[in-house]
């Protein structure tokens, strides 16, 4: 029974502290840190470039199918890398689990491929 | 380095799956190009096939891939009525796909068959890691196909609000896996089960499994984890809806048995409190909130959620008798909501009509056999005879008798007796009230033969009960 105890203890401890902490942390700077307020305070890059427009831009939505695509092949290469380092103690089943792996990403460059989403000029 | 030994006719239901969904999409992509009902028929027959795959190893208990793809009855249970549920959706969609042209079609077949693997990777695996992969499998896949209607508000809020907390449940659930993990070192249920029999109910473990089954509490749409349900059933297309109250729930309740008593075997018994409010909570509010509902697919859903109350009694029991109850429970479950739905996707088929219960007014004079079969599957759900409902909720209560539990399975029977109100509420109208028009209602082949099969299935079961209950006797074996 003691153990069980002394675990939950440690873990309402551990939170308390990790709470606390963060109020404690929070108030302190409320204290001791000096306000001054000036326009160049508000700068997002406060030595650097001077900020032209506003950040509200429109972004093309084919962007972000763009970042999708480039997570298919950061994935293959995610688990290429380490296959190629045990390529030949895996020999000819690793090849054989590559190449259906590979194919499954294939499908997925293939779909948007043929759907056109590569095209600029074609409306999705 | 030796290399792993798979055995690959252990899975290879999934492999025919996966492959047949693969190739699903290339073949829409390249030469079908959104033909609905060829598509419709390409994932029925990789269903059977999987299937055809998957009743040859009754008998089987083994594992392979180090435990990650488990054999034994029970998964197999589990499997077939994913699949049967699946195929059945398939069949009632094409014709709503085709009346309300939705977009996408190839994708849409592709997308289910997807969630198909992962429910059935989650009742097949004893690894932690690969439930949760299963459950994200299913889940993702659902959320997709939850906001099919891309047009319409109601899909897209359904869409949003189930992302949204079923994100949350996962987080939920993966923390609980982490706190298992960090305290256990493993992953695989029976060697944290191992790792555990030394030190007797650790609390700091007790605190992952709360969090993981706070996770699958959501995905089984129970207390007080249900907030989501009825939204989502009514905004998400209704052959979707039909799949979602079936599917998931399934899984997840065959991944938390896996969970509870393999991996935590002292758990079920010493936490029973739980899943007796649990039990209790989701059957009340559940069919008390599903009275006052209008809309047909919302009065499901809140019975959805008591029909998860009394597959928890189930769990509240923790005796192997008790989890062949909720084998067969949920066996039957899947045949008689199936059914329900095909009806409710029938009168909702003609244009002008919608998924409100005064719908179903007179619709014993347009359309008899929509009628009767309807009334059957009321009367399964709240479980009299002579129909299948009566035997699972049977099983389940007289194990809790049997455990000294009789008082909760007399609130599951007054339970029964409430739900009475709503279903004979539907009954009333069909029959009862005056039917808007007078012509009778055509409905397409596809719906009446999901109708014929379910509605056969119900009264079969109802009559000769016995080989199902023995499948789930034999199933349940070593569990609870």
């Amino acid at each position: 029974m003691s153990t069980h105890v002394t675990n939950l203890i440690s873990i309402i401890i551990f939170m308390l502290i990790g709470s606390g902490f963060v109020l404690v942390m929070y108030g302190l700077v409320r204290l001791i840190a000096p306000t001054a307020t000036s326009h160049e305070k508000l700068e997002p890059y406060e030595c650097g470039e001077t900020v032209v427009g506003q950040p509200w831009v429109h972004i093309n939505i084919r962007y972000y199918i763009f970042a999708m695509l480039f997570l298919i092949f950061d994935i293959e290469t995610v688990f290429l890398f380490p296959w190629a380092i045990v390529f030949k103690k895996l020999a000819l089943f690793g090849l054989i689990e590559m190449v259906v792996f590979i194919f499954i990403l294939l499908v997925g460059l293939a779909y948007p491929w043929k759907k056109g989403v590569l095209r600029w000029d074609v409306t999705i | 380095m030796p290399l792993p030994k798979v055995n690959y006719l252990y899975m290879g239901p999934e492999l025919v799956l996966t492959a047949a969904a693969l190739l699903l999409i290339l073949v829409d992509l390249y030469f079908w190009r959104g033909r609905n009902r060829r598509l419709a028929v390409f994932g029925v027959l990789a269903l059977l096939a999987a299937a055809a795959m998957t009743i040859p190893l009754f008998g089987v208990r083994g594992a392979t891939l180090s435990k990650v793809m488990v054999v034994d009855p029970f998964a197999l249970f589990f499997k077939l009525v994913i699949l049967a549920a699946a195929a059945m959706v398939i069949v009632l969609s094409a014709d709503y796909i085709a009346k309300h042209k939705l977009a996408s079609v190839g994708e849409y077949y592709a997308i289910l068959l997807f969630a198909t693997i992962g429910m059935m990777f989650m009742a097949a695996t004893t690894d932690l890691i690969m439930i949760y992969i299963g459950l994200e499998l299913t889940s993702i896949s659902c959320y997709i196909l939850a906001g099919y209607h891309k047009t319409d508000p109601k899909s897209n809020e359904a869409v949003l609000k189930y992302f949204l907390l079923g994100l949350i449940a996962s987080a939920l659930m993966l923390y609980g896996f982490s706190f298992i993990y960090g305290f256990t070192g493993q992953t695989e249920l029976s060697r944290i089960a191992n790792a555990l029999a030394g030190q007797k109910g650790q609390l700091a473990v007790a605190a992952g499994v709360l969090f993981s089954l706070a996770g699958f509490a959501f995905k089984v749409a129970s207390v007080p984890f249900h907030q989501w349900v009825p939204d989502v059933y009514e905004g998400a297309p209704t052959p979707v809806t039909a799949f979602l109250s079936v599917g998931p729930k399934a899984a997840a309740f065959a991944a938390l048995a896996r969970i509870l008593f393999i991996g935590f075997p002292t758990f079920a018994s010493t936490w029973k409190i739980l899943f007796i409010v649990m039990a209790i909570a989701s059957m009340f509010i559940g069919n008390l909130l599903a009275i006052p509902q209008t809309n047909i697919k919302r009065m499901l859903a809140y019975s959805s959620i008591a029909h998860a109350g009394y597959i928890l009694v189930g769990f509240a029991v923790a005796s192997e008798a008790a989890m062949a109850g909720v084998l067969l429970y949920i066996a039957i479950y899947v045949l008689m909501n199936i059914g329900a739905f095909a009806i409710v996707l029938a009168v909702a088929h003609e244009p002008g009509s919608g998924d409100e219960v005064s719908n179903f007014s007179g619709l014993a004079k347009r359309a008899p056999f929509l009628a009767i079969t309807m009334t059957v599957f009321m009367v399964a759900l709240a479980g009299m005879p002579p129909t299948a409902g009566l035997w699972g909720k049977f099983y389940i209560f007289k194990a809790a008798v049997e455990k000294g539990l009789w008082w909760l399975a007399l609130l599951g029977l007054l339970n029964s007796v409430i739900s009475l109100y709503y279903y004979a509420n539907v009954i009333r109208h069909m029959y009862f009230l005056e039917p808007s028009s007078e012509q009778p209602l055509v409905t397409p082949a596809a719906f009446k033969g999901i109708v014929w099969v379910t509605v056969l299935a119900v009264l079969i079961i109802g009559f000769i009960p016995q080989p199902l209950i023995w499948l789930s006797i034999i199933s349940a074996r070593g569990f609870g």
